[in-house]
This record gives structure tokens, sequence and C-alpha cells, in this order.
């Protein structure tokens, strides 16, 4: 018989994941990120799947705890369909993420266009902005304003002949 | 503008003479023979401007310009000047040429003119082309000591290279009592040796629009500098802008597209000479020609542009960007 304690433990685990993804997505600027370096697919993907549970994980950490799939009657069936929720949920969150590295991929490229064009991080189930998708445009920054330094102290001056009368 | 507080330690001099004042500096010498040698710098001027000014009809190039096909007698002086304006024709391809005092005289340039008293308008002045001169053939004779010239066949004038051989003539005085001192005549300069820190003597490179700040300050030691310009001697002449850099190839005022030109070179007589070509090139040939002929220089278009030659990168200090 699955415990309702664990099947809401993991229910709590995978709104958690859901939630710190969010949260993510919230406290980066898109300026900030695209300003920095975003070395690319491989560490889009990489940041996706560090930042997110695999389903298959969490699946199986929703599996880890006495499991779920034994059918139990009732409870086992309920045990059944929460962990199919939070894997649903992890799915969008992924996903979700993936959107939101592609984007910044996408900004990263509009500020260095001579640079090979971003890998969009493996989108995890349904589509993906598609790389070079229009992005709102980010002000050039301002030049910086040369400075001159002072001329040195002269003995003497070269220039047009003085007429003295 | 310079900084006196830089020339402390110096015996210096100052003296009126070709229409500007000159002043003389020598390093680390407070003594009768400093004294001597300043004095004498300052005087080789006036014997120079007394010998070949084309502002008094008696002095003795005026005297030779009133004969131009026969021989004339000379002061030593004189006849160094012309040698020298002949050996400057050569070494420039006939770019500098002194066969210009008609061409002056014709643009209204016939005296003096009131150029520190605001615009000046020459009356009676005739601005037209004329043809290109032929080949300047002057001759030399030296004997027992007296010295006389035949200039060919035209006047002259040697206000295009008669100062820088003035600054020649007092370095090689002063060099007698110091190797560093410092002349500048009317915009000509002579750097000898240090200054009075030990570094390199600072020369700030005039702005031709009249900016109190140089466009560049050099760095220099046994070089000259001499800048060409129209800031000053300009004026109108039968209505149209005119100033006193002729080209001797049409006696029309040159140097399209410039406002200055400043050379660094050994010897203050050809970095006069050099200045004056250079700008006589114009804007778009300048360049060119100072690359062509290794001039150090440096020059200023009529656009406030500042341009640098290769030769003169290493003895620049500072640069207005």
């Amino acid at each position: 018989m699955v415990s309702q304690r664990q099947v809401a433990a993991a229910r709590d685990a995978a709104a958690r994941s859901v939630a710190r993804a969010r949260a993510r997505r919230r406290l980066v600027p898109p300026f900030a990120v695209g300003s920095a370096v975003l070395i690319g697919a491989g560490a889009a993907g990489a940041w996706v799947d560090a930042g997110v549970t695999p389903a298959s994980t969490a699946t199986s950490a929703v599996s880890a705890a006495p499991a779920p799939g034994s059918a139990r009657g009732a409870t086992a069936g309920t045990g059944v369909g929460a962990a199919a929720s939070a894997a649903a949920d992890l799915a969008r969150a992924r996903q979700e993420l993936a959107q939101s590295v592609t984007a910044i991929a996408a900004l990263g490229a509009l500020r260095a266009p001579s640079g090979p064009a971003p890998v969009a991080g493996a989108p995890v189930g349904g589509a993906a902005p598609a790389a070079g998708a229009p992005m709102a445009s980010v002000p050039p920054l301002a030049p910086l304003p040369s400075v001159q330094l002072p001329a040195p102290a002269v003995h003497t001056t070269t220039g047009a002949s003085h007429v003295v009368p | 503008m310079s900084s006196p507080d830089l020339l402390e330690g110096c015996t210096s001099g100052t003296a009126r003479h070709m229409a500007t004042e000159v002043t003389i500096c020598l390093v680390g010498r407070d003594d009768e023979r400093a004294l001597s040698a300043v004095a004498a710098a300052l005087q080789e001027f006036g014997d120079v401007e007394a010998a070949c000014t084309r502002f008094d009809p008696a002095s003795p190039l005026m005297r030779a310009n009133a004969n131009p096909s026969g021989w004339c007698a000379v002061p030593r002086r004189c006849y160094e000047a012309v040698s020298e304006a002949h050996r400057a024709y050569q070494e420039t391809g006939g770019r500098f040429d002194p066969r210009v005092l008609g061409d002056l005289v014709a643009l209204g340039y016939r005296a003096t003119l009131p150029f520190s008293g605001g615009p000046v308008v020459a009356d009676g002045a005739v601005v037209r082309r004329r043809l290109a001169l032929p080949p300047w053939r002057p001759q030399f004779r030296v004997r027992a000591g007296t010295f006389a010239v035949l200039l060919g066949g035209l006047p002259i004038e040697l206000g295009g290279i008669g100062k820088g051989l003035a600054v020649r003539w007092a370095a090689g005085l002063l060099a007698a009592a110091s190797g560093n001192h410092l002349i500048e005549a009317g915009g000509d300069c002579m750097a000898s040796g240090r200054a009075p820190d030990g570094g390199p003597w600072h020369v700030g490179v005039e702005d031709p629009a009249g900016d109190l700040a140089p466009v560049a300050v050099l760095g220099l030691s046994d070089l000259a500098a001499t800048t060409s310009s129209t800031r000053v001697r300009h004026w109108t002449a039968a209505g149209r802008p005119v100033h006193h850099i002729v080209d001797p190839r049409t006696g029309l005022p040159g140097g399209r597209g410039m406002r200055s030109v400043t050379v660094v070179g050994p010897d203050p007589a050809m970095a006069e000479v050099w200045s004056k070509t250079l700008f006589l090139a114009g804007r778009h040939a300048v360049a060119t020609q100072a690359e062509r002929h290794g001039i150090a220089a440096c020059w200023v278009s009529d656009d406030g542009v500042v341009s640098f030659s290769t030769a003169i990168e290493p003895h620049v200090l500072w640069r207005r960007s």
C-alpha cells in the first residue's frame, strides 16, 4: 500500500522543482544574461539538464519511495496519478527552461552578430522557439568618452612668424 | 606659449630682427663668455637682415636685384645666402625657388605690411597667374676675399630661407660657449643639446587656427623645427584673399587646403625650405612628398586635421586628439 505521505512528498518535491525553475527565470534579467558569455548548446543543455530533474529521474524519485507502481488498490492508483502529474509538471518546467535558454542565447546572438549562431538547448517535450527568433532590441552602449591628457609644458613654440612692428 | 619656469638656469637674450622677436637661451652658464655668445648670436640676425632684406632698397641683395643679369659685389653673408638658396633650389628640384619677388610685389607685398594690426588690404595689387620660370642658373665668384653674384636674370627674395640661415649661423656661434641652447626666431627654432632639466627641448607646434593650446608637442635635441603658416601673413589683394607663400610655378599663393606645415631636421635653413615646399604641395600631396623625401613633418589642413609623417613620430611627445 502506497503511503499517502510518500506520494505527497513526491508531489511537494516536484512542485518545489517547478517553483525553483520559475524563480530562476524571474531573477535573471534577460539583458544581464544577454551581456554575459553564453557558451551555446552544450552549456545551455547542461544548464537545463542540471536545473531540472528529468522526468525519468522524477519518475524514479517518485518511484524510490515504496513503489507506487505496486498495485495497492485505490491508494496505489492515487500514487501513480500523482507521480504522473509530477512528471508532467517537471516536463513543463523543463520545456519552459529550455525556451528561456533559447531566448537568452538568441539575445546573445543579437549582441555578437559575427559569432556563430547560438544553438538552442535541447528542448524537452514541446517545441522551442527557433534560434535567432526576433527579440526585443538591445540599445547599443554609448561609446566611452576619450580622455585627452593635457599638453606638457613647452620651452618654446614653432608657428607663424610673429610680426613685430 | 612657453613656460618661463622651464628656462631657469639659462643665460637669455632677446632682440628684434627680421620683423620678429628673436630669443636665445644658453644652458648652464652665467658668465661673460655666455653673455658674449648670446649677444653675438643675436647680432648675427641683424647682420643677415641687413645683407639680405628686400625691404631696404640699399641692401646688398636689393642692389644685386637692381641688376639681376650682371655681376654685383656683395658681403659674404649675402653671397652665402644666395648660394644656399640655389642649393635648396637644386635639392627640391625647383619646388623651392626664390625668384618670386616680382610675384609678391604684384600681390601687394612690396613693403612690410601691418599684419599685426588686423585685416590687411593691399592697394594696387594684381592677382594673375604667370608662366613657369626657366631653370635658375645663378653664378658665384670669389676673388681676393671679395664676393660677387650674378642672379641669373630675375630678382630674388630670401624670405623662404633667410631666417633659417640666420638661425644656423647663430647656433654655430653659440656652440662654442655651450652645446645646450635654444634659439627661437619668429617661429623658427633650433634646439641644441639638452634642456635645463637634462631632457630634450619641448617645442610646441602652434595651432594655425589661433588656439593657445598646441596641436602637438615635440621633443627635440640637436634639431630644428620650422613652420610655414598662413595664420599671420595674409591679406586681401584685388578683392581676393592671398598669403605670402607663393608657388614659383604660377606666381600665385599656393598650398591648396593647407593651413601650416612644420618640419623637423638637423639644419634650420633646410627645415625652412622643406616647410614651404611641403606647404606648396597642397593637402592631397603633402603626405606623399614628405614620405618620399623622408621629411619629419606635421601639418594642419584647412579642415583642422593634424597629420604626421613617419619620420616625425619618434619626436612626438603629445598630440591633440
